[in-house]
């Protein structure tokens, strides 16, 4: 579960969020959708504690992130922006290294991996060194990497940023079984298909603002549309012409 | 804790698979003990066979009892015409050339000095030497001939010699040593700053250019934890890099020919394990500056750029310690580099060093490399840095 309330944080004077509230209920896949440079990366990086919001907070199950980033990390799994993998160390050897530093040991980690790499279908990659894998097969890594810790809240920054069809099929079910699971899944996205088939709740986000929220069927009624994406339009054009 | 021995040992691992790494640790304990040898067999060799002494000579004829002398002493002499002389010398082509001008037969036999002319070129290094040593094959003649006028005149030989100098060399075969040993500080001090430098920038800047700095900063909230398991292993390497140069120099210096050379190079074991203890607590200086130094960049090749200015730090001090070296004193001990520099020399001279000096310089250096180590866990949670990508 997180709420996050009135978060707002400027960079040299320019707003890059403002006043961003939502709540993302456990069992739910919630997902903003915004266009490139709308904030949603910088929205997903306060709540996890990395930025300082100037202003509101970020509480994941009940636990302020600034105030206590230790404990709210805990249950909080997060696919970044930048997916980095260590290229001289195996895939195996890339989650163990964040499954250890979050305190579980190498049989605990490789019992949780092995069923998630079936899932993911990459068994095949997890002992081979990371240098030469495809943009897809790091995706994987990085995604597994992530969540290994089985935290309740996850966030995903635009997980199927650069994936082909089977890749993003994979990262789809992953992302439906963690719902299935009971877990809050937030991710972030500017694919309007993307959002329309999995989200059970959408954060239309525009120029750091929150425009609209709601189910899909709430949003095309609100703006009397047909698809998502002339509805996304709508609600971005709307708060052109209110300024 | 946990944290730490879990970053340590995957940055370890991380570098020991990488190649630029491990050959950067091990450059110098490898060519090390080959560069001593090397040198100390080209001193052995010109020692054991100086090159023979040539001269070029005009107006031979003019001085038969000269030249005869000098075949004598084995200095090969050959007849050239008086005005190449010079340029024979100039050239190169001689070490040496004399020139016996018309009237010094006639001076020679009434008894007044008699002149010659003596070409060398004090410049030419591989020649001076030699030239010196055919040089006091004439003197020596001059000399034996005064004598010998001296007695036939019924005067005693020693009326010619006012003084009589004696020069007595007190340098120890130790301290001789210590001069060809000039190398090892020099060379100590290089690997601890050069061992672990790789290691330092790949576990820093290498993460911001990989993008993998943001993951890992969700994992953990300690980034004291996380620097110091990171340090650990670039210590290592610094580590492991320095003390085998050590170890290759005690080895190459244990091969000296100590027949030929006059004095025995071996560096005793007491001295030796003390260097040891001087350059591990530099090495970690050197290590955590340059973790810290390596955060500021957001490449590897942007850090190794800071990291060569960085390297001028032992560079500057060392070049001109091994020129003229100050006493030591203990304002100086303390010192980063100076420390460490005068002491090892003391050390490798077989003098007396006191603890408290070996004291000082560790703790001086270890206190700056905790200081950088702190001053990178603050670097590392600011945004700029996270975040800060190219």
């Amino acid at each position: 579960m997180l709420r996050v309330r009135n978060l707002s944080r400027s960079f040299k004077g320019v707003n890059a969020v403002s006043d961003v509230s939502f709540e993302a209920r456990d069992g739910e896949i919630t997902g903003l959708l915004g266009s490139n440079g709308a904030g949603k990366t910088t929205t997903l990086r306060m709540i996890c504690g990395l930025l300082v919001p100037d202003r509101g907070e970020a509480m994941v199950d009940e636990v302020d992130v600034t105030r206590d980033k230790v404990r709210a990390r805990m249950q909080l799994g997060m696919l970044p922006d930048s997916r980095g993998l260590y290229p001289r160390l195996t895939g195996r050897e890339n989650v163990a290294y964040f499954g250890n530093l979050r305190g579980l040991s190498q049989e605990e980690v490789d019992r949780r991996l092995t069923p998630m790499a079936e899932e993911l279908s990459m068994s095949d990659l997890l002992d081979r060194r990371v240098e030469g894998f495809s943009q897809g097969e790091r995706a994987k890594i990085a995604i597994a990497r992530a969540i290994i810790h089985e935290p309740r809240n996850v966030l995903l920054d635009e997980p199927t940023n650069g994936l082909d069809v089977m890749s993003t099929r994979a990262m789809r079910t992953l992302i439906r079984r963690l719902r299935g699971e009971g877990r809050c899944v937030v991710f972030s996205s500017h694919i309007m298909q993307e959002v329309s088939a999995l989200c059970d709740v959408i954060v239309i986000i525009s120029d750091g603002e929150v425009v609209a929220r709601g189910t899909e069927e709430e949003l095309l009624a609100q703006t009397e549309t047909n698809t998502l994406e002339d509805a996304f339009v709508s609600l971005s054009t709307t708060l052109e012409e209110a300024r | 804790m946990n944290q730490l021995l879990v970053v340590f040992r995957k940055e370890l691992r991380d570098a020991i698979r990488d190649r630029r790494s491990v050959l950067s640790a091990l450059i110098f304990p490898l060519l090390t003990p080959l560069l001593l040898i090397f040198v100390f067999q080209m001193a052995v060799d010109e020692m054991e066979n100086p090159p023979a002494m040539r001269v070029a000579i005009a107006g031979e004829a003019n001085a038969p009892g000269l030249v005869e002398e000098l075949l004598a002493h084995d200095v090969e002499v050959e007849a050239m015409e008086r005005d190449v002389l010079a340029d024979a010398v100039r050239e190169g082509e001689f070490p040496a050339a004399l020139d016996i001008p018309r009237s010094y037969g006639e001076r020679f036999r009434e008894g007044f000095p008699a002149p010659v002319f003596f070409y060398k070129d004090g410049a030419a290094r591989r020649h001076r030497r030699t030239a010196d040593r055919i040089e006091r094959v004439i003197l020596g003649y001059s000399a034996t001939v005064g004598t010998l006028r001296l007695i036939s005149k019924g005067v005693p030989p020693a009326t010619g010699q006012p003084i009589q100098v004696t020069a007595v060399d007190l340098s120890s075969s130790k301290a001789r040593a210590a001069e060809l040993m000039n190398f090892i500080p020099v060379l100590v001090l290089f690997a601890c700053f050069m061992s672990g430098m790789y290691v330092a920038m790949d576990v820093t800047s290498g993460e911001r250019e990989r993008g993998s700095l943001e993951p890992l900063l969700l994992t953990t909230s300690d980034l004291r934890m996380l620097v110091l398991g990171k340090l650990g292993a670039a210590l290592v390497f610094a580590i492991a890099g320095s003390v085998l140069t050590l170890v290759g120099c005690v080895f190459a210096f244990g091969q000296l020919p100590q027949e030929a050379m006059g004095f025995s190079g071996a560096i005793d074991a007491s001295a030796a394990w003390m260097i040891l203890l001087l350059m591990l607590p530099l090495a970690a200086m050197a290590t955590a500056l340059q973790v810290l130094v390596a955060t500021f960049a957001r490449t590897v090749k942007e850090a190794q750029t800071y990291l060569s200015l960085f390297m001028l730090l032992p560079m500057f001090p060392v070049m001109f310690l091994s020129v003229k070296a100050p006493a030591l004193t203990a304002w100086m001990a303390p010192v980063p580099i100076l420390g460490q520099y005068l002491l090892i020399n003391e050390l490798l001279a077989g003098r007396e060093v006191l603890w408290s000096y070996l004291g000082l310089a560790g703790l001086a250096s270890v206190t700056v490399g905790v200081v950088a180590a702190w001053a990178t866990a603050l670097l590392l949670g600011k945004e700029r840095v996270i975040f800060g990508r190219s």
